[in-house]
C-alpha cells in the first residue's frame, strides 16, 4: 500500500517538474507556432546560470534563480527578435534555427564548464515524512513553484492585455496585424517569457537531477512527450499530460522497471500523433 | 536530340513542352560520379588507402553523406526528417543479423541493408505521411528515441544495450572488406549505390517533388498524388539511410545502440541544410561536417558551435545552402562576363517567334459577328447531364451556409452562380469539387454519386476547379508550369489544343517568363489554363475575372467558349455582371445559402428580390434600373460598377 502511495506522490512530483519543463515549450508553440528545439538548451543554460551565481560567485540560491530566469529570458528575447522573427512563418526554417541555437547553447556550456556534470548541491535538504511516504523538500518546492508558474502563465494569457494580444495573434495573425498589434514586440516577449520559464526550471530542477551540457536533450524529449500528448499549444493539456507522464514513469519504474516506461510513453505518443495530431486534449483546429 | 529540330519548327507546343534536359542541372549525376571516382582512385592509390587517417575518415564521410542524403531527399518533398538514425539502425542491425546468421556476401548485404529499411519504411510512411510540416518533424524525432529504446529492450535477438559484437566483415570471393583499402573500396561502392538511387529517384520525379515542395494543393488538383511521391521519397530515403548503417557497422564490426544516438539526426539535418538543395549539397554538407568533427576532435564544443552558427546563417542568409551560394556567385561572374551579350543570362521572352495580337482585338476586327451574338446565345448544350446536384446543404454549427441547392449541368453548358458575399457560393463550389463534405444532398458526375474525396481523384474523374486567388507554380516558367500539368494529369489535352489556350490567354509569348514575375492578370489566366488543360468534364471557376483588368476579361469569355467547345460543363461564380450576362444562358442566384431565383439572366435580374439581395435597397427605381441592365444597349454603366464595387467589399 505504501508503495502505491509512494508511487503516486513520486509521480505527482515528477509530473510537476515535467509540467514546468513543458510549460515554456507549449507557450512558444501555442503563440508563435514554433517548435523550439532549443528549449532543452535554455534549461541547461538556466541551470548553469544558477550554478555559476551560487557556487562561483557564492551568492544566495535565490539570486541564482533570479539571474537564471532573467538571463535566459533576455537571451530568448534577443534570439526571437533578431533571428526567429525573420523566418517565423516558415515552420521548417524555425525548426532548423532553433536546432542551431540548441547546438550553440550546449556547446557554449561545454566550452565554459566542461563535459562533466558539475556538483550543483541542492540548498533544500531533508524530506517531508508523512505516514511512511517520503517527499524531499526540494521536490515539494518544485511542486509549489510549478503550480505558481502555471497559474501565472494562465493569468498572463487570459487576464492581461498582453495575453489578449498574444492570443489574438495566435488566432488570426493577419487580422491582429491589421488591428495594429505588433508581433515584433509581442513575439519576442512571448519567446522571452517561455525561455525564462525554461531557465527557471533549469535552476530549480538541475540540483535534484544533474547538470551537464547535454542533459537538455532529455528535457526536450520530455517536453515533446507532454506537449504532444496534451495537444500542441494547449496549456492545460500540457499540464495534465505532464502529470500523466509523471505517474506512468513512476509506476512503470516501480513495478516493471528499465526502459519500458519510456518505450510505452513514446509509443503512445506515436499513436496519438497519428490518430489525433491535435493531442488528447487539444482542439481539432490546431493545424501546423 | 529533339532540340535541334526546334529551330525549324514554328511555334508548336511540341517545343513548348520539351522537358528540356538542357534545363536539368548537369550536377544531378555529380554525386554518384564523385563517389565512383573515389572508388577508382582508392584502387589506384594503395598507399593512400593504407593511411590510417583515410581509413577512418573516408567511411565516416560516406556515412554522413548517405545520412544527409536521407534528409535531403525528404526535404525535396517539403518534409524535415530526424529519422536518419532510425533507418541507419535498421540497416546496421540488418547487417549484423544477416552477416552473423545468413551470409557475408557483400552484394547480398547491400541489397538486404537497402531493402529491409525500405520495406519497414513503407507501412510507417503510409501512416506518418498523413502528417505534414511540424508534426512530421516531431514524429521522426520521437521515432529516433523509440528505436534506441526498442533495441535496448530487445535483449534476445539484438543484444540489448551491449549490442552485437564480432560481426564478420562483408566478403566477395576471397576479398574481405573488413580493413585497409578493401574497407574503403567497399564503403565507396555502397555509397555509390545510395547516391545512385538518390539521383535516379530525384531526377525521375523531379517535377513531382518540386511541385509538392512548391504548391502541393495545386499539384494535387492537377492529378498528382502527393502521398504516392512522398512515399517514394520516404522509402528510398529509408533505404539510403540503411546503407549508411551498413557502412558504419561494417567498419565498426559491432552493432550497438550507442552508434545510433537519436540526436545524431540533428547533425544530418544540419549537413543537408548547409549543403543546400542541389544534389551535390549532401556531399558538400557531409564533407564540411566531417571536417569540422575531425578538425575539432578534441574540442567538440567548437565544431558544435560552428555548426550551430552555420545552420542559423544558412537559414537566414542563404536559403539554398552553400551550393546555392556558389552557384549564385558563379552566375554573377558569368553574367558580368556576358553582360554585353545577354543581360539577363536567359533567353528573353521576346525571343519566341510567337505571333500574338490579343485575340479579342483580332476577333473584333476580323469576326464582328461573334461580338454581336453573345456567347450565352450561341451555347447549344449536349443532351447528357454531366453534373447533377440535388438538395445540397452544408451546416456550420447552427448556420446553414448552403441550404437545399439543386441544379443540373449538361455537357457544353454554362451555369452562372451569383449572389452577395457570404451567400454560400464558394461553399457550394467546395462541396461540388469534393473539398468539403455536404451535410445533406448529393453530387453526381455522369450519374455516379461523388463523395468527398481527394483533389487528385477528383481531377482524374474530370472535375477541375480554379481558385479566387492565383494558384500557379510561381518559381518556374510558364513552360515548366504546363510541363508539370502534363506530367501529373492523365487527361491532359493534346498540344494543339494547349496552343489554342495559350493564344487565347496571351501566354504564348510569355513561355519563358517566370510565372511569379508576370503581372497578376497573366498569373490568374495561367491559373485558369492549368485546370482547363486537364480536359475536365466539369470545371468550376471561382471568380475567374476577379483581379483581371477590364481589357483582360474578354479572355475569360474565350476560355469558357473553348471549354464548352470541348463539351465541358462550366459552373462559374463571378461578380462581373457584364461577363456573366455575356457567357451564361442560365443564372442561379443565391442568398444566405438558399436559391433566390434561377433562369435566364434577363428574367433573374429583373426580380425585385434579387435586386434587394444585391444592392440591399428596396426602392423601386433601383429595381427598375437593374432590370434595365438586362438589355446591354440601354444599360447605364454605373450600376454594373455599383454591383461590382459592393461585391468586393
Amino acid at each position: 500500500m505504501n508503495e502505491i502511495i509512494q508511487s503516486i506522490v513520486g509521480g505527482l512530483a515528477l509530473g510537476a517538474e515535467y509540467a514546468l519543463m513543458a510549460l515554456g515549450f507549449s507557450l512558444v508553440f501555442g503563440i508563435l507556432r514554433v517548435i523550439n528545439f532549443a528549449h532543452g538548451a535554455f534549461y541547461v543554460v538556466g541551470g548553469y546560470f544558477a550554478y555559476w551565481v551560487t557556487h562561483t560567485l557564492g551568492m544566495p540560491y535565490v539570486v541564482g534563480v533570479v539571474v537564471a530566469v532573467l538571463g535566459t529570458a533576455a537571451i530568448g528575447y534577443l534570439f526571437e527578435l533578431f533571428i526567429v522573427e525573420r523566418r517565423v512563418d516558415d515552420h521548417l526554417a524555425t525548426i532548423v534555427l532553433t536546432v542551431g541555437a540548441s547546438l550553440i547553447g550546449s556547446a557554449a556550456m561545454l566550452a565554459l564548464f566542461g563535459p562533466q556534470a558539475v556538483q550543483f548541491k541542492a540548498i533544500l535538504t531533508g524530506s517531508l515524512h508523512l505516514g511512511g511516504v517520503y517527499v524531499p523538500h526540494a521536490r515539494l518546492m518544485t511542486i509549489v513553484v510549478a503550480i505558481a508558474a502555471v497559474g501565472a502563465v494562465y493569468v498572463l494569457l487570459y487576464r492581461t492585455r498582453l495575453g489578449n494580444a498574444l492570443r489574438a495573434l495566435t488566432d488570426d495573425r493577419e487580422m491582429a496585424l491589421a488591428m495594429g498589434m505588433r508581433p515584433k514586440v509581442l513575439f519576442p516577449a512571448a519567446f522571452g517569457i517561455a525561455t525564462g520559464l525554461a531557465g527557471l526550471t533549469g535552476a530549480l530542477v538541475t540540483p535534484q537531477f544533474s547538470l551537464a551540457p547535454f542533459v537538455g536533450e532529455s528535457v526536450l524529449s520530455i517536453s515533446f512527450l507532454t506537449v504532444i500528448l496534451g495537444g500542441l499549444g494547449s496549456l492545460s493539456g500540457a499540464v495534465i499530460a505532464a502529470v500523466l507522464v509523471g505517474l506512468v514513469q513512476s509506476f512503470v519504474g516501480t513495478y516493471i522497471g528499465g526502459s519500458w516506461a519510456s518505450l510505452i510513453l513514446f509509443s503512445v505518443i506515436l499513436v496519438v500523433l497519428v490518430v489525433r495530431p491535435s493531442g488528447l486534449l487539444g482542439h481539432r483546429t490546431v493545424n501546423a | 536530340m529533339p532540340e535541334t529540330n526546334n529551330k525549324m519548327m514554328p511555334e508548336t507546343t511540341g517545343r513548348a513542352l520539351q522537358p528540356g534536359w538542357n534545363r536539368l542541372p548537369w550536377t544531378v549525376l555529380l554525386a554518384p560520379a564523385i563517389t565512383l571516382v573515389a572508388v577508382l582512385a582508392s584502387w589506384l592509390t594503395p598507399k593512400l588507402t593504407a593511411d590510417p587517417f583515410t581509413l577512418s575518415f573516408v567511411p565516416t564521410v560516406l556515412v554522413l553523406l548517405l545520412a544527409s542524403m536521407h534528409v535531403w531527399m525528404l526535404l525535396r518533398v517539403d518534409l524535415l526528417s530526424f529519422a536518419s538514425p532510425v533507418f541507419m539502425a535498421i540497416g546496421g542491425y540488418t547487417l549484423a543479423l544477416v552477416a552473423m546468421h545468413q551470409t557475408t556476401n557483400a552484394i547480398a548485404l547491400i541489397i538486404a541493408c537497402f531493402i529491409i529499411p525500405a520495406v519497414i519504411a513503407l507501412p510507417l510512411g503510409l501512416v506518418l505521411l498523413r502528417l505534414r510540416g511540424t508534426y512530421f518533424a516531431l514524429v521522426t524525432f520521437v521515432l529516433a528515441q523509440v528505436i534506441v529504446l526498442v533495441i535496448t529492450i530487445a535483449k534476445g535477438p539484438l543484444g540489448g544495450s551491449s549490442g552485437i559484437s564480432g560481426i564478420p566483415p562483408a566478403q566477395l570471393g576471397d576479398i574481405q572488406f573488413g580493413a585497409a583499402g578493401d574497407l574503403v573500396r567497399y564503403s565507396s561502392c555502397v555509397a555509390a549505390v545510395g547516391a545512385l538511387v538518390a539521383a535516379v529517384v530525384s531526377v525521375r520525379w523531379r517535377r513531382h517533388f518540386a511541385a509538392i515542395e512548391e504548391n502541393e494543393p495545386l499539384a494535387s488538383s492537377l492529378g498528382l498524388r502527393p502521398w504516392l511521391f512522398k512515399t517514394v521519397a520516404f522509402v528510398s530515403a529509408a533505404g539510403i539511410a540503411g546503407l549508411a548503417g551498413l557502412i558504419l557497422i561494417n567498419q565498426l564490426g559491432n552493432a550497438n545502440p550507442d552508434s545510433f544516438q537519436p540526436f545524431s539526426g540533428v547533425n544530418h539535418v544540419a549537413s543537408a541544410v548547409i549543403g543546400g538543395p542541389s544534389i551535390i549539397g549532401p556531399a558538400v554538407g557531409a564533407l564540411i561536417l566531417a571536417w569540422l568533427t575531425h578538425e575539432f576532435a578534441s574540442n567538440a564544443q567548437y565544431s558544435q558551435l560552428l555548426l550551430g552558427a552555420a545552420l542559423i546563417g544558412v537559414v537566414l542568409f542563404a536559403r539554398r545552402g552553400i551550393t546555392g551560394l556558389v552557384r549564385d556567385a558563379a552566375l554573377l561572374v558569368w553574367r558580368r562576363g556576358h553582360r554585353a551579350a545577354t543581360p539577363t543570362g536567359r533567353p528573353s521572352a521576346a525571343s519566341g517567334t510567337w505571333d500574338t495580337p490579343a485575340p479579342r482585338q483580332a476577333e473584333a476586327s476580323g469576326a464582328p459577328e461573334t461580338a454581336a451574338t453573345p456567347l450565352a446565345e450561341r451555347i447549344r448544350p449536349g443532351s447528357e447531364v454531366v453534373l447533377q446536384v440535388s438538395d445540397l446543404g452544408k451546416r456550420f454549427g447552427g448556420v446553414a451556409a448552403v441550404d437545399g441547392i439543386s441544379f443540373e449541368l449538361r455537357a457544353g453548358d454554362v451555369l452562372g452562380v451569383i449572389g452577395p458575399n457570404g451567400a454560400g457560393k464558394t461553399t457550394l463550389i467546395n462541396m461540388v469539387s469534393g473539398a468539403m463534405r455536404p451535410s445533406t444532398g448529393t453530387v453526381s458526375l455522369d450519374g455516379a454519386r461523388l463523395r468527398s474525396s481527394s483533389p487528385y481523384s477528383m481531377s482524374r474523374n474530370g472535375v477541375a476547379r480554379s481558385y479566387q486567388q492565383t494558384s500557379v507554380f510561381s518559381s518556374v516558367t510558364v513552360r515548366e508550369n504546363l510541363a508539370r500539368g502534363k506530367a501529373f494529369s492523365k487527361r491532359w489535352i493534346p498540344d494543339e489544343e494547349l496552343d489554342r489556350l495559350l493564344q487565347i490567354t496571351g501566354l504564348a509569348d510569355r513561355m519563358d517568363d517566370r510565372a511569379g514575375d508576370m503581372p497578376y492578370g497573366l498569373q490568374k489566366l495561367l491559373g485558369l489554363v492549368l485546370p482547363l488543360a486537364t480536359a475536365p468534364k466539369v470545371v468550376l471557376l471561382d471568380e475567374p475575372a476577379a483581379g483581371l483588368e477590364v481589357s483582360e476579361r474578354p479572355r475569360v469569355d474565350d476560355l469558357v467558349e473553348w471549354a464548352i467547345e470541348q463539351g465541358t460543363g462550366v459552373l462559374i461564380v463571378e461578380h462581373d455582371m457584364d461577363l456573366m450576362r455575356r457567357i451564361c444562358p442560365r443564372l442561379l442566384v443565391m442568398d444566405t445559402g438558399r436559391e433566390l431565383a434561377s433562369g435566364t439572366p434577363g428574367d433573374v435580374l429583373a426580380k425585385p428580390e434579387v435586386v434587394t439581395a444585391y444592392l440591399g435597397v428596396t426602392e423601386d427605381d433601383d429595381a427598375e434600373e437593374l432590370t434595365g441592365t438586362a438589355e446591354p444597349a440601354s444599360r447605364p454603366v454605373e450600376h454594373n460598377e455599383i454591383v461590382e464595387v459592393r461585391s468586393h467589399e
